[in-house]
């Protein structure tokens, strides 16, 4: 069955507030319902990408487009982008001093969410953010992700900072209230060690500001960076698409 | 205390009218020029016969939180409040005190000043807030004195400010007494003066001061807040500030003074702008770049 493109962007390139050139045409498709992986080392433009397609100010796109759902989202603000069905978990969130992550949940919710908060139970009166372990943030941008019932749910590095056992628990959640409703997902890793409890149908690599390569086998991917690093991904004549 | 819920109150004053006083039994509440005439030894806080304000004086253990409520709802009325609370020993009360418009009214003024006296070993939660039009002039001037052993807790918040605000409370803490002393204030078009003073007088006792100020809308803010040890005692002073507004000014100054070498004070102090990096994490949950401001502002001010 062929599958609808949810979200492309073509020959995008941007740079930071200051000018600096991070990403240098990138081109990208998720379809619908799909289960995306971007792969790369430190610094590549994952992360910036990710904040790129949700509007944040901090970068120019100076050249390219974003289309998602059939709009094009270039000069939208976050919110509209929200609205029409992306989502974002970060890395590092950052902490929203006198308002409990309950009042936000609440705010952001649509409709009667307070089962799912149950699983945050221990920090849902604290503040968002405030002193949260490294499974609590997690935990918490999942359930903010999962309260906006996104088209695109993107997940910047949900793998760093989690023990084995909350890595499991999350890819669990994920699999059963995003993919499983066919939900498209981009999941962001440096070490991939979620992938495998994902299983994303595609794969791709990100070095200086672009994709270099892709695969439907992820653990290709994996296989070849784990051998040679990220920087024999640029010349991977086996990979290259 | 919702300014709906009016007949909840204990003392309720409209204009220069006073339209309900409750009858607590373990309380006694008189309009102010009533206690003056009816207890001589008040009048070493009134001074001269006050025109308006409220006497309550806490005999014993009441069994609900006191209210107080005061409104302005006519055009240009002055009131002038002197009020006195006194809390007798050992008793632990929560006040709650409204004051506010309940209707658009145009220069108005609110000046208040009283004395709040809290005996030996009692606990006072009080929590004082103010709702007004802008086109009025608001001046709450207080003075708490706590025996030794006392506590209190007090909040002072105004969410809707008017054109002239200025807040002036000074606490003195007998031996072992505790303050924790709050204001919270998201200004718009207001001129606010605040100048908060902790004299920590006895032996163990303490003081913590915190500001929450908001500079929005041409908004020009000055703060003092001052924390005297003449004891051997220990007290902080934390001033933040947020400017929302380009218009608008902010001055914050603590000072701590130590007359005691045993004493500890320590004052901390900020003015800073709205983080970006909060503002677009909102902004990603769907909330406006207005309604994320808002909520900034609601945790900024709820400490």
């Amino acid at each position: 069955m062929k599958s609808k493109s949810l979200l492309k962007i073509t020959n995008l390139h941007a740079t930071t507030c200051e000018g600096k050139k991070i990403i240098k045409g990138v081109e990208l498709t998720i379809e619908k319902g799909r289960v995306y992986a971007l792969l790369g080392p430190n610094g590549s433009g994952k992360s910036s990408l990710a904040h790129i397609i949700l509007g944040n100010p901090k970068y120019k796109v100076i050249k390219g487009k974003i289309i998602f759902g059939g709009k094009v989202l270039n000069g939208l603000s976050p919110e509209k982008r929200v609205r029409l069905g992306l989502a974002i978990a970060y890395q590092h969130p950052p902490v929203v001093k006198g308002v409990p992550l309950k009042v936000l949940l609440k705010i952001i919710s649509e409709n009667d969410f307070e089962d799912k908060f149950k699983i945050a139970s221990k920090f849902l009166t604290r503040d968002v953010n405030s002193d949260y372990s490294g499974g609590e943030k997690k935990l918490s941008e999942l359930l903010q992700i999962l309260s906006l019932k996104p088209k695109l749910a993107i997940f910047d590095e949900p793998d760093s900072g989690l023990d084995i056992k909350n890595l499991h628990n999350l890819a669990d959640i994920v699999n059963k209230e995003l993919i499983s409703k066919n939900t498209s997902v981009l999941v962001i890793t440096h070490s991939g060690k979620i992938l495998e409890l994902l299983n994303p149908d595609m794969t791709s690599v990100m070095v200086e500001g672009k994709i270099v390569c892709g695969s439907k086998n992820y653990k290709d991917i994996l296989k070849t960076i784990n051998k040679y690093g990220y920087e024999k991904c640029k010349r991977c004549p086996f990979l290259a698409s | 205390m919702d300014m709906k819920n009016v007949n909840d109150a204990h003392f309720w004053q409209v204009d220069h009218r006073i339209k309900r006083i409750a009858d607590v039994k373990q309380v006694e509440i008189l309009p102010s020029s009533s206690a003056w005439e009816k207890y001589s030894w008040s009048r070493k806080y009134f001074g001269e016969k006050p025109l308006e304000g409220y006497f309550v004086w806490v005999k014993e253990q009441p069994e609900i939180p006191l209210q107080t409520c005061v409104n302005i709802v006519g055009r240009n009325i002055k009131q002038k409040f002197r009020n006195l609370l006194i809390v007798e020993e050992g008793l632990k009360i929560e006040l709650q005190g409204f004051c506010g418009n309940i209707a658009a009214c145009f220069k108005g003024s609110h000046r208040a000043s009283g004395n709040i006296i809290i005996k030996k070993n009692s606990n006072v939660i009080y929590r004082h807030y103010h709702s007004w039009e802008p086109d009025n002039v608001v001046e709450p001037n207080y003075e708490f004195f706590l025996e030794e052993n006392a506590k209190l807790d007090y909040v002072y918040k105004t969410t809707h400010t008017p054109k002239i605000l200025s807040v002036r409370n000074k606490i003195t803490c007998l031996r072992n007494a505790k303050v924790s002393i709050k204001i919270l204030v998201n200004c718009q078009k207001t001129q606010f003066f605040t100048e908060d003073t902790v004299v920590l007088k006895g032996e163990g006792s303490s003081g913590i001061s915190k500001l929450r100020l908001i500079a929005g809308k041409e908004s020009s803010i000055k703060a003092y807040s001052r924390m005297f040890a003449q004891s051997a005692s220990s007290g902080h002073l934390d001033c933040q500030s947020l400017v929302t507004d380009k218009g608008s000014t902010v001055k914050l100054v603590p000072e701590v003074v130590c007359d005691n070498k045993e004493a500890q004070v320590t004052h901390e102090a900020s003015i800073g702008k709205i983080s970006e990096e909060q503002l677009n994490y909102l902004r990603t949950r769907g909330l406006t770049k207005e309604q994320a401001i808002n909520l900034i502002i609601s945790g900024f001010l709820r400490i």
